[in-house]
């Protein structure tokens, strides 16, 4: 845990005058943290990391009459307290988009807002970059904030063995306020192809949430992992259809820097946003 | 008489013309009587020379201005302009260049292009329609026709049909130009009564009622979709008829006496003035009664309510005169007798309410439109339509100011709105102001969209079904978006299959599984080294890549993209090769960019979506890197760059003189193009290896008619 998030926990263990660090006074009130019950602890702990995000989903479909835009609510994690979100890509239109491929099907979330606690208007941000692979996407808000966010620290992982406890930290729809929920579980199988995952023992999880071990240690990131397009080939029927895995921390945290790496790039205008990169072939002799 | 010579008389007494018999014998002409004396054979011959030769006759007469007509439409759902394309058939019918045609044909028609028998295309304007009896009428440009003389066709007296007679129905059966069937009247006087009865409208043509006045002629000379509009002949070579519905084999023509009368007014109006009172009608047959005819309903504050007439009322008289309707098909006899009457005539109608008689004399008024005319706001995603006097009587509003709110787009600002617009608002007032009309609101919301800056908030007053609500919109122009990009991985140029243990065999490698290169893309830095198709990867980097199955087809890639992206980073790999193990050092490049994350941009006025072009693209094509453009990655099939016959796949590389090399270049040309309002854009694009030219016809006219606006505030002032 960051000192500031440490300072958070401490702050909600005291029953302080403020909820957290960085979240406008009106913040939802969390139970006092109890280290008897997991449940209340880690909400206390991380429940306002949990962040709404609210977009349009634009989809164009050539021929298809012109755009077609519809609301779009989904949660992420911050994972910086300057304000980067975690989500899964495929919340953030990367379902649509695998639907749509090979029939020139474009799907852009537009008009991006993050909501914080209790706040309705939301703070303006971006899709900044999304590894389609792994089901994350990094969501960035456009202006730095004042007072920084309470955040998830994916550097420090725990790594829990089969059979033990997986707790999934969400938030409910809106209809219920948007309030922290939590979901248990254990660690039904940890296969290591096609990469290293913990697979939860019991389906219908929700996806795109962080997951800690019933000591409220970060263990990862909920994905759906879903065939690549080559591994669909040949299976026929049968094909696997996808399930919701946890991503382990450390993975995350490489994702991210080879994500945020490329952003920066990509900023700078680096030839590899472009068509054409800066390593080009040398004609064959 | 024998069966065959009998035919032949009838045959001939039915055309009413003498068939001049001097291609079978030296003879004087043949008429009904003389034709029941000529021998079998020659019977047998002019049976069938007689009947070819009326047909071929009343085809002549009408074919020379028979058209087919193409339509642009433009119709909005949802906040949303969509166009679309039609077709149907006419009949040119005065020398001015008029044709007569289906309204459902020119319905929502903003173009009209009209082929002619020599196969010129002429442009057209629509004179009016009238949807009630689903005709319309079109004018041929008087500039396109260069003063050439145009033939006309007649019109004959549907009267004189008869259940039997020949008919002919001609037109463009799914556009397929110039088609002639044969058929029979099967009944004059066919009327369409819904489940309870009475006779209605069948159809509802932009929201106007259609078919309440007229009795169809039904007939089997097969007819498509694209026969619409198309004439209706007899073997005289006259219209009796234009078609306008059909299937399973069943025409249905609005009858030329009708067509006459309304193709006359719409010529001299611009519509059909009508005449209404307020009541709708049923035949009286199971109702017990013996004569008369039912009001089943009277609208309050229409003309008949104000005069007191009551639903459950008989009509005995009109105008002094017995009228029984006992069957539906009479009821349309009835309903045109009042909208003939003239507007702001009166009727006097003798009714009889529970057993006694009552006089009443009820004052008509002009018949209202249903539909008022529509547009789009774009920017807002909002359709919005004129308040018409039918729609605020149904709905009993106080006032047509206003406009009604056809569409909301999904995710645009009135959807966004707390609480959000719907269909069926009546917008009232617009940024605390009082609003009108359609036009009123096209103007404001353009001036609202030139405002430096754009305001964040704007209040929108509603009426929804009687209460009155205020929201708030956030205006905001429409921004240019571009999806999402992957995080760039480690990548090698090449294509590879998964080696399973039996093909392993086969390929002499001792069951060793691994990937097999298929393909190594040029211009890449796997081009540059020594990797070879048909190499089998066993090894990255010292570690083993070999498949279990296909399901693992992915794997070699993911092992790939592990690798840290760095300059001149690099890849070992072991091949096997004929048989035998073989280093190979392949520099890493990042992971190129595919089609779904190319930078867009999405024309709205051409109604056209274009990409930058990608490695894949070029490689897919075989294209140098000297071919430069951007792909079309669709254009809309009746929008001005459909129409020109661009396609999802071409790659744009001159607009004009403009040569096209990226997205900046394109969307620079295209900006151009709307400034100036350019009348045509030519567009040279890339098709696999041929180039065409485009030729595209951009319409650049304003959202609302002014001269329909001012009509519609004219008919709020006399409804006052």
């Amino acid at each position: 845990m960051t000192s500031l998030a440490l300072t958070a926990s401490l702050l909600l263990a005291l029953g302080g005058g403020t909820d957290s660090v960085g979240l406008p006074a009106a913040a939802p009130r969390v139970p006092a943290a109890s280290a008897d019950n997991p449940y209340q602890k880690l909400v206390a702990d991380h429940a306002s990391a949990i962040v709404t995000i609210k977009f349009v989903m634009k989809m164009e479909m050539p021929g298809s009459g012109g755009d077609h835009e519809f609301e779009e609510e989904v949660f992420g994690v911050m994972m910086d307290p300057k304000g980067l979100v975690l989500v899964s890509n495929f919340q953030m239109g990367g379902m649509a988009s695998r639907m749509g491929r090979g029939q020139g099907m474009s799907v852009t979330p537009t008009q991006i807002k993050i909501l914080v606690g209790d706040d309705t208007e939301g703070v303006e941000a971006k899709l900044v970059t999304r590894d389609s692979e792994l089901d994350l996407a990094w969501v960035k808000v456009e202006k730095a904030p004042e007072k920084p966010f309470a955040a998830v620290d994916f550097s420090k992982a725990a790594e829990p063995k089969l059979g033990e406890t997986l707790l999934f930290l969400d938030r409910l729809d809106k209809y219920f306020d948007r309030v922290p929920m939590v979901y248990e579980t254990k660690v039904g199988a940890t296969p290591k192809k096609p990469r290293s995952v913990y697979l939860p023992s019991d389906e219908g999880r929700r996806y795109g949430v962080p997951v800690f071990t019933g000591m409220g240690e970060t263990v990862g990131f909920a994905a759906l992992q879903l065939p690549s397009e080559e591994d669909e080939q040949g299976m026929g029927m049968n094909r696997f259809r996808g399930a919701v895995v946890v991503l382990p921390a450390a993975e995350i945290v490489t994702a991210t820097e080879r994500a945020m790496k490329a952003a920066e790039s990509a900023e700078k205008g680096d030839a590899g946003a472009t068509e054409k990169p800066k390593t080009e072939a040398e004609p064959q002799k | 008489m024998p069966l065959r010579t009998r035919a032949a008389a009838m045959l001939i007494a039915s055309a009413g013309i003498s068939v001049p018999c001097q291609s079978l014998t030296a003879q004087p002409p043949v008429t009904a009587e003389s034709a029941v004396k000529l021998s079998e054979g020659a019977t047998d011959t002019l049976l069938r020379d007689g009947l070819r030769n009326l047909i071929s006759g009343a085809r002549d007469k009408v074919f020379p201005s028979l058209v087919n007509i193409s339509v642009i439409t433009v119709n909005y759902y949802g906040g949303v302009e969509r166009k679309g394309g039609g077709t149907g058939s006419g009949t040119i019918i005065s020398k001015d260049g008029h044709v007569v045609t289906n309204a459902h044909v020119t319905s929502s028609g903003k173009k009209f292009k009209v082929t002619l028998a020599d196969k010129s295309e002429i442009s057209a304007e629509l004179v009016g329609e009238d949807p009630q009896t689903d005709l319309a009428v079109l004018k041929l440009s008087a500039e396109d026709l260069k003063g050439r003389a145009l033939p006309v066709a007649g019109f004959g007296d549907s009267d004189e049909l008869a259940m039997g007679d020949y008919v002919i129905a001609m037109g463009s059966p799914y556009s397929l130009s110039r088609s002639i069937t044969l058929g029979v009247v099967s009944n004059c006087e066919r009327v369409f009564a819904g489940g309870n009865e009475e006779v209605g409208p069948i159809d509802y043509i932009d929201g106007q009622a259609t078919g309440s006045y007229t009795r169809w002629i039904q007939h089997d000379a097969l007819i498509n979709p694209g026969n619409s509009g198309g004439p209706l002949v007899n073997l005289k070579g006259q219209i009796v008829g234009v078609n306008t519905r059909g299937g399973s084999g069943m025409g249905f023509a609005s009858p030329s006496n009708m067509v006459k009368d309304i193709v006359a007014k719409l010529i001299a109006h611009g519509e059909v003035p009508r005449s209404q009172v307020g009541f709708s009608l049923k035949q009286i047959e199971k109702s017990g009664l013996k004569e008369g005819v039912l009001i089943t309903s009277v609208i309050a504050d229409a003309p008949a309510g104000k005069a007191g007439i009551k639903a459950g009322d008989v009509i005995v008289k009109m105008d002094g005169t017995p009228v029984t309707a006992r069957f539906a098909e009479e009821i349309p006899a009835l309903t045109r007798r009042i909208a003939d009457t003239a507007i702001g005539g009166k009727i006097r109608l003798t009714v009889q309410r529970a057993g006694e008689t009552k006089e009443f004399e009820v004052t008509t008024e002009k018949m209202l439109k249903d539909k008022g005319d529509e547009t789009i706001l774009r920017g807002w995603g909002l359709g919005a339509e004129d308040v018409t006097e039918a729609y605020a009587r149904e709905l009993r509003l106080t006032s047509r100011d206003g406009v009604l709110v056809t569409g909301v787009r999904g995710g645009s600002p009135p959807a966004h709105a707390e609480p959000s617009l719907q269909g069926g608002d009546i917008i009232t007032t617009l940024d605390g102001k009082p609003l009108k009309n359609l036009a009123e609101i096209v103007e404001r919301y353009k001036a609202i969209m030139a405002m430096e800056p754009i305001p964040e908030f704007l209040m929108i007053g509603v009426e929804r079904r009687g209460k009155n609500q205020v929201t708030l919109i956030k205006p905001r122009p429409v921004k240019r978006e571009d999806p999402p990009r992957e995080v760039p991985k480690a990548w090698i140029g090449m294509e590879t299959q998964p080696v399973l243990k039996d093909l392993a065999r086969q390929l002499g490698h001792d069951g060793q599984t691994g990937f097999r290169v298929t393909r190594v893309y040029p211009k890449t830095l796997a081009a540059g080294s020594e990797l070879k198709v048909g190499d089998v990867i066993v090894s990255l980097n010292n570690e083993k890549t070999a498949p279990k199955g296909m399901q693992d087809a992915g794997f070699l890639r993911r092992q790939i993209e592990k690798i840290r992206l760095e300059d001149g980073a690099k890849a070992t790999l072991k091949v096997l090769r004929a048989g035998q193990p073989v280093d190979v050092t392949v520099p890493v490049e990042r992971t190129r960019i595919g089609p779904e994350e190319a930078r867009k941009d999405d024309n709205k006025d051409f109604e056209l979506g274009v990409r930058e072009l990608t490695f894949f693209d070029r490689d897919d094509n075989r294209w140098d890197d000297d071919v430069t453009g951007v792909m079309v990655t669709g254009a809309e099939p009746a929008g001005w760059a459909g129409l020109g016959g661009l396609f999802g796949g071409d790659l744009i590389q001159r607009i004009d003189s403009e040569t096209i090399t990226d997205l900046t270049s394109y969307r620079a040309a295209m900006e151009k193009i709307t400034k100036a309002q350019s009348d045509r854009v030519t567009f040279v694009v890339l098709r696999g290896v041929r180039t065409f030219y485009k030729f595209v016809e951009p319409d650049w006219k304003p959202l609302v008619d002014k001269k329909k606006a001012e009509q519609v505030e004219k008919e709020k002032k006399e409804a006052r």
